[in-house]
């Protein structure tokens, strides 16, 4: 029998090679990008990226001669980048492709200035991208965003209109600013990308009329993750590797993706929602290691929820009620973006739009024909015949999917009920007592086992 | 003419100071947990450095604040980036009960005009005892520290062993291997600016020699990971009365597992929380809330397995 000072030190090694590991194991996507992504980039982000710049700026020391501090922020290479959102409120934000778009953006005889700063953001590790046929969109009242010859502009009314107009002072709330990049490589180990931006602060007054003192303009970078679905079945591939939970999880964004593909985004959340919480379920299968698995599992459920806010992002420029459906409406007027009520798995009606611009199928005629192989209203899934009540993991003979408490021991689940899968305490490390089910998470509940000298 | 001066700002910080120096107590304290990891500690190093030059703006910083080579240097002294593999590593940790103790850490007559910036900064202020632990390979909590301040150390600082300096690629290690629990005036969900006292350490010139060390300041925003930290973010939630109780309901699992010597399965129930937000997320907790919510429940989790 070990003494508790073993146990100890035993799970010291333990910590520290899942110390060591943690950096391996927390992995991102291995494989280099080929589609494009959708980020979304928070204005309040762009706004504290100065400050972050000029700190990086500052610790490269020799690297970037010429340095120097002024009031609030630094100078280098005649950019200023102080003051933001204070006295050079946030007018402008463009996100560029690669440091290539500086010389075009800082001309100077001998190309200098912009190989300075090029050579500042190549070290900081900024992304070249290539633009995908997505428009930049963004949420911000009297902003707009629109694809440039070296990358997207995001522009407050107020720059080409000579007023106040959209400009963000320090109380900036939050803001998208969602854009198309076509990325390569992997991205860091929080899950996002590095892109170099380009900020413009302007001056203003306080009656609206603008006080031509000047702009400013700052080149600075931001991290920024993906919110396309397909980043979790990356992620999960890249952090699962357990293959019955990797594979359920993955079911699960499969089924996220159906729902989208019905304009079905409520239950597109929903679903989101069922994955982000089959990953803390399952947080043991994630790693051996308690500190690794709350790590994959934090990674997992903050992409969970990027998603979520990419499927509900909603543009300003979008008007529910002029009949164009656009980013962030399923429908808008008779524009029913080609569904019917057929499409959507009911036998008959007529679909209609909603005053929020999403599909009512209220007038929509309900088959119940559960068994029959396709996905209908009010079905979670329907295999056919591989409908089963008793197979883990399948689809129920009432096309509800596999569940906590349906009897069943389904690959997300260490027990079902009273069965405890013929585990006992000892199996799970415990010298010995009571091992149960945790009845509303079908997971093992060790309250009553015991370790020896406790 | 001396109410004129004491009205102006600086002065009327200084008064603040004076006052804490003199044992003004801090009212309101309640004891938190705060767990970071040496990839927190080197984010801590460079957001302050970026606070820093923030700050720089303000006309009563202007002459403290300069930037020389690759160090921004906060009243004289420069706390460096951790991550430049071969450069400066972090070799201990001083965790001060706030900025007067700042303000006296380095010279025999306090530095008024330092606390005083700590203080405009948002330093946060805690009251002895403290209670604190670490996981980190080679490192330990000096238990003869003075009062008011937490030293974490390499088990060689004392004799310039350089093993387990936090530095180069071990300072992007994510696993939370500092514990500290302390009485903290800050009870908000808002993360604390803890006081730190930073050494670093460039290794000898020759072997046998001591490293070169230098000790600097600097605020470390930290989140309490505590089950508190989730009992107030419950609260500040729009959420349902019924739903409300029902995750108080877990937390007071967790607080009581902590009051019966159980943190172990403190966790697990916070791991239970984490699992019933998110699968309530959006439909009956806001999104943003219940992210913060999960994040905040598993990094709890973490700090009580500690």
């Amino acid at each position: 029998m070990r003494s508790r000072s073993d146990r100890t030190r035993a799970t010291r090694a333990a910590r520290r090679a899942a110390t060591a590991a943690l950096a391996l194991l927390l992995t991102l996507p291995a494989v280099a990008r080929a589609t494009p992504m959708t980020f979304h980039l928070d204005a309040r982000d762009a706004l504290a990226s100065v400050d972050r710049y000029n700190a990086f700026l500052v610790s490269l020391g020799k690297s970037a001669k010429g340095v120097k501090l002024i009031p609030g922020g630094t100078t280098f290479a005649g950019q200023s980048c102080a003051a933001f959102g204070t006295v050079f409120q946030l007018g402008s934000i463009t996100v560029l492709r690669g440091t290539t778009a500086l010389a075009a953006r800082v001309p100077s005889k001998d190309g200098k200035i912009a190989a300075a700063l090029a050579a500042v953001f190549t070290t900081a590790g900024v992304r070249s991208w290539t633009p995908p046929a997505t428009t930049a969109e963004t949420d911000i009242p009297f902003w707009s965003g629109a694809s440039t010859a070296d990358g997207v502009a995001f522009v407050a009314e107020g720059i080409t209109s000579n007023n106040d107009s959209g400009l963000l002072g320090p109380d900036v709330g939050p803001g998208v600013l969602r854009f198309g990049a076509d990325v390569s490589g992997q991205p860091d180990g929080n899950g996002r990308y590095r892109f170099l931006v380009e900020i413009l602060g302007r001056t203003s007054s306080n009656d609206g009329a603008l006080v031509a003192k000047g702009d400013r303009r700052c080149f600075t970078f931001v991290d920024v993750a993906p919110v396309d679905l397909g980043i979790l079945n990356q992620l999960v591939d890249a952090n699962v590797a357990n293959p019955n939970v990797n594979g359920g999880l993955k079911a699960r964004v499969s089924n996220v993706q159906s729902a989208l593909d019905q304009r079905n985004i409520q239950g597109a959340l929903d679903t989101l929602a069922v994955f982000s919480s089959s990953v803390i379920s399952r947080l043991t299968s994630l790693d051996p290691s308690p500190t690794i698995a709350n790590a994959k599992a934090r990674l997992l459920t903050e992409a969970a929820f990027r998603v979520r806010r990419g499927v509900l992002f909603t543009p300003t420029s979008a008007q529910c009620g002029n009949s164009e459906r656009e980013t962030g409406e399923a429908c808008d007027g008779a524009d029913l973006g080609g569904f019917d009520c057929n499409t959507l798995g009911f036998k008959g009606g007529t679909l209609a739009c909603d005053a929020t611009c999403r599909l009512d199928t209220t007038g929509c005629i309900k088959q119940s024909t559960c068994g029959n192989g396709i996905l209908e209203a009010g079905e979670e899934c329907d295999n056919g015949t591989a409908n089963s009540d008793t197979a883990p993991d399948a689809c129920r003979t009432n096309c509800v999917r596999a569940f906590c408490g349906d009897g069943v021991i389904d690959s997300f689940e260490d027990c079902e009920g009273h069965n405890i899968n013929g585990e006992t305490c000892v199996d799970l490390g415990y010298d010995g007592g009571s091992l149960k089910c945790d009845a509303e998470e079908c997971a093992f509940d060790d309250e009553h086992c015991t370790i020896e000298g406790e | 003419m001396v109410l004129l001066l004491l009205s102006s700002p600086p002065m009327a910080l200084l008064l603040a100071l004076v006052l804490t120096l003199l044992g003004a107590t801090a009212a309101g304290a309640d004891e938190r947990t705060f767990a970071f990891s040496p990839a927190d500690l080197a984010r801590m190093v460079s957001e302050f450095n970026a606070q820093a030059i923030a700050a720089s703006a303000t006309p009563a910083l202007k002459n403290k604040i300069k930037i020389h080579g690759s160090d921004v240097r906060f009243f004289g002294k420069a706390c460096p980036t951790l991550t430049a593999d071969g450069g400066p590593a972090a070799s201990r940790v001083r965790v001060l009960d706030g900025a007067s103790r700042a303000a006296q850490l380095f010279s025999r007559s306090p530095n008024l005009a330092l606390g005083a910036a700590l203080q405009s900064m948002g330093a946060a202020s805690w009251t002895p005892p403290a209670d604190a632990h670490t996981m980190q390979p080679s490192w330990m909590v000096d238990a003869a520290a003075p009062t008011g301040m937490v030293a974490f150390s390499t088990a060689g600082f004392a004799t310039g062993n350089p093993a387990g300096k936090i530095g180069g690629a071990n300072a992007a290690d994510k696993t939370p291997t500092f514990n500290l629990n302390v009485d903290v005036t800050n009870g908000s969900t808002e993360p604390a600016s803890l006081v730190l006292a930073l050494t670093t350490e460039l290794p000898p010139s020759r072997p046998g020699r001591m490293p070169k060390r230098s000790e600097c300041i600097l605020l470390g925003h930290a989140y309490p990971t505590d089950v508190q930290a989730l009992v107030d973010l419950v609260a500040a939630a729009d959420i349902s009365s019924d739903l409300r109780s029902r995750l108080n309901n877990i937390l007071g699992d967790a607080l009581d597992w902590l009051a019966s010597g159980k943190p172990a399965r403190a966790g697990r129930s916070a791991k239970r929380f984490a699992l019933e937000v998110a699968s309530r997320s959006g439909s009956e907790i806001p999104p943003d809330a219940a992210e913060e919510m999960v994040t905040r429940a598993l990094q709890v989790s973490d700090a009580l397995s500690l």
